[in-house]
């Protein structure tokens, strides 16, 4: 029953010697192997060569290409191109007589395997459930036209050739419905990774997503993976960092130091010490309270100075408190409270060296002209107790924040580029807009 | 494949692909093109060329044995029938238990389908092809207690035949032949031609499924091994 | 694991790696005060 085909021989017109066929690129050359006669380009065996030749090499898999793909050897024995009028896709029909007949989709650089369902999916509602995966609507009422084929095909595709196609998706796979007026087809295609197409056909690694690329309908967002393998050791970096900051920056051996300053008089300096610090690095907490602070303000200077090397460590706190009556009543602000935390003081006897003045604010009290600085002073208030508080060690909750969010900016980072790949992936979607439940979908793992 | 002659040294010429317009004779190093409208495809109405059908490479041959409904079989005889732009076989099957049942091989997908008779309450799709109404693809109904829908609907022509057959089909036989699918992969088919209609029913299944012996041995491929 | 999750990884033990080195030397570059640039503080009156 095989159909027969005329066939010729091709020789050389000149010596009937053996022509020799030389492809480079899109053209080309058939010459005599003896005496060099090129065959003219219009002849039709030379049209019929050039033609084939040159589609060949148009293509991204030349037919009669051979590679394994899931364990099967498959031949490329046809190639199609379509369009639905906006994107156009190749598609490339593989054969092998015991295994049947698959599709290797390319758009975009991403290449899909498809395989013609011989049952009817399930329908549930807009739906579609094929064995336990369940798709969803993304593409409706398209037509898919055929723009230009090569090859074989188990039908004589045309170009021109129309059916009406829908899809339906799940991350990683697309299920999709050609009907036209004589037959209804399911196709299920599956999104293969660089990996596996390259190592079956050789083809160019598909393209990396980057913002501002649309992706496939089916295309899994590859973030969605990342958040969910990083999401653990997150979590686990959490708990070690909580206790890290446990095991960290307790205070020690307390000692408590106090002197006063006079509202507007002069600053008060006074050393107090010695602070002992037995070993290594250590932070130093300094706790200032005034409690008598009231309509005015205390500048703290403390350094605290090695004895040894004079190197000095120092800070400042400001201790203050105003209140009054308003409309609405009493009112005051001002912390007479503050806690110090200083970075990194190594081993060595100290001196804690504190400067303390204070000031009052407002018209009540007795004024005096101080003819030193030429201005009017507050007389006769009571001086100000300055009470410190200085310990070993501080526990600095900027660093907890520091580390807390220097875990998180990279799957954060993650979760925004991943939101902007389903942002980009569903506004192709046809019929009603993403919902909820579609982001949810792109969540799922392919 | 397709073997020819060389037309300068006479010997054996395999095209592997009805696609591939030239080939280099191994023995004597001539270039022999196929000219055939096939070889490089037809020129539409389009301007486009429309794409080849393969070589009829069935790994199925008369002699062929396996395992389908719960019993063994054998392949006895095969009808091919083409469409418009394409082409199927249908192999029959001797049972062990001596009754015919059919392997429709189209796409590289098989059918095992058993005839039942066209009695008692039928679909009323399945009444509309017996009257010749025409029917679309999705339309749906009962048969044998199962819903299916009409997966495709062909007019088609019968293109060969050949070793023992139920009927005597003369090449050029027309018929009606519609397909059905349920969604377990059941399937059934309706046949109508001047003899009147048929129905078979019975299920899709792939070659691993059928447990197959005695496969044909296409040069070029190597035979899985089954079971 | 993934080279991605294996890199995030090294990240977080890095990240962690810096907070106990801060911790163990009491170091924060947040704190209130530290090492004054210019070594040794001059005694005496700060007149303004």
């Amino acid at each position: 029953m095989a159909e027969e085909g005329s066939v010729r021989s091709l020789s050389c017109p000149a010596c009937g010697g053996t022509i020799a066929m030389r492809a480079a690129g899109y053209t080309v050359t058939l010459a005599c192997e003896y005496c060099g006669t090129l065959i003219d380009a219009t002849d039709p065996a030379a049209r019929i060569i050039t033609r084939y030749n040159e589609i060949q090499a148009s293509l991204a898999i030349p037919l009669g290409t051979r590679g394994t793909l899931r364990g099967v050897e498959w031949e490329v024995i046809g190639w199609l191109q379509r369009s639905d009028g906006w994107v156009i896709w190749d598609e490339y029909l593989l054969f092998n007589p015991y295994a049947g007949y698959r599709w290797l989709i390319a758009q975009n650089g991403q290449w899909s395997l498809g395989t013609m369902l011989t049952s009817a999916p399930q329908r549930d509602g807009p739906d579609q459930i094929v064995g336990s995966r369940r798709f969803t609507p993304f593409y409706g009422g398209n037509t898919a036209r055929v723009m230009r084929v090569a090859g074989e095909f188990y039908w004589r595709v045309k170009p021109g050739e129309e059916v009406r196609a829908s899809d339906f998706v799940r991350p990683g796979f697309m299920l999709s419905l050609e009907q036209d007026d004589r037959e209804k087809s399911w196709t299920i295609s599956e999104l293969l990774t660089g990996r596996e197409i390259r190592a079956a056909f050789d083809v160019d690694p598909p393209p990396v997503w980057i913002p501002g690329m649309t992706p496939l309908a089916h295309q899994p967002s590859p973030y969605v993976r990342r958040i969910k393998g990083w999401w653990p050791i997150a979590a686990l970096s959490f708990v070690v960092l909580l206790v890290l900051l446990s095991l960290f920056g307790r205070t020690m051996q307390p000692q408590t130091f106090s002197l006063s300053a006079t509202p507007d008089g002069p600053t008060v300096t006074q050393t107090f010490g010695p602070i002992v610090l037995p070993l290594g690095k250590q932070a130093m907490t300094v706790e200032a309270f005034t409690p008598s602070v009231e309509q005015g303000w205390v500048d703290i200077d403390i350094s605290f100075v090695n004895r040894k090397t004079q190197d000095s460590y120092d800070a400042y706190a400001l201790n203050e408190r105003y209140s009054g009556r308003d409309s609405d009543g009493y009112w005051s602000e001002g912390a007479r409270s503050q806690t110090l935390k200083v970075a990194s003081l190594p081993a060595g006897t100290y001196d804690l060296v504190v400067d303390a003045q204070a000031h009052h604010w407002g018209s009540s009290g007795n004024w005096a002209f101080d003819a030193s600085s030429a201005t009017y002073k507050a007389e006769g208030l009571l001086p100000i107790e300055v009470n410190l508080m200085v310990a070993r060690g501080a526990r600095f909750a900027t660093n907890f924040w520091l580390a807390l969010l220097m875990i998180l900016v990279p799957p954060l980072l993650m979760l925004i580029l991943h939101i902007m790949f389903e942002n980009a992936r569903l506004a192709q979607k046809d019929g009603s807009s993403a919902d909820a439940d579609d982001w949810l979908q792109g969540m799922q793992s392919p | 494949m397709q073997s020819v002659a060389c037309p300068t040294c006479g010997a054996e010429v395999v095209f592997r692909s009805p696609a591939l317009p030239v080939r280099v004779c191994d023995y004597c190093r001539t270039l022999v093109v196929r000219y055939n409208q096939d070889a490089q495809g037809q020129v539409t109405e389009n301007g486009g060329e429309a794409a080849v059908l393969p070589f009829d490479i069935s790994p199925i041959q008369i002699g062929t044995e396996g395992n389908c409904f719960d019993q063994d079989f054998q392949i006895i005889g095969r009808v091919r029938w083409a469409w418009d732009d394409g082409a199927w076989n249908e192999w029959l099957m001797l049972l062990a238990d001596g009754s015919h049942a059919w392997l429709g091989e189209a796409m590289g997908q098989f059918m095992a389908l058993r005839e039942v008779e066209l009695t008692g309450s039928l679909a009323q799709v399945i009444r509309r092809l017996m009257n010749d109404t025409p029917v679309k693809p999705g339309e749906s109904g009962n048969i044998a207690g199962q819903s299916y829908e009409v997966a495709d609907i062909r007019t088609v022509r019968c293109i060969g035949c050949e070793g023992e057959l139920p009927f005597t089909a003369p090449v050029g036989w027309d018929a009606l032949s519609v397909d059905f699918r349920n969604r377990d992969g059941r399937c059934a088919s309706f046949q109508k031609d001047r003899h009147g209609p048929s129905l078979y029913v019975g299920h899709h299944m792939n070659l691993a499924s059928l447990q197959p012996r005695h496969l044909r041995q296409l040069p070029g491929w190597s035979l899985p091994a089954y079971g | 694991m993934t080279r991605s999750s294996f890199l995030y990884a090294l990240w977080c033990m890095g990240v962690l790696g810096l907070y106990l080195a801060a911790a163990s030397q009491g170091y924060s570059p947040f704190a209130d005060g530290g090492r004054t640039a210019g070594a040794a503080r001059a005694y005496g009156p700060t007149h303004k």
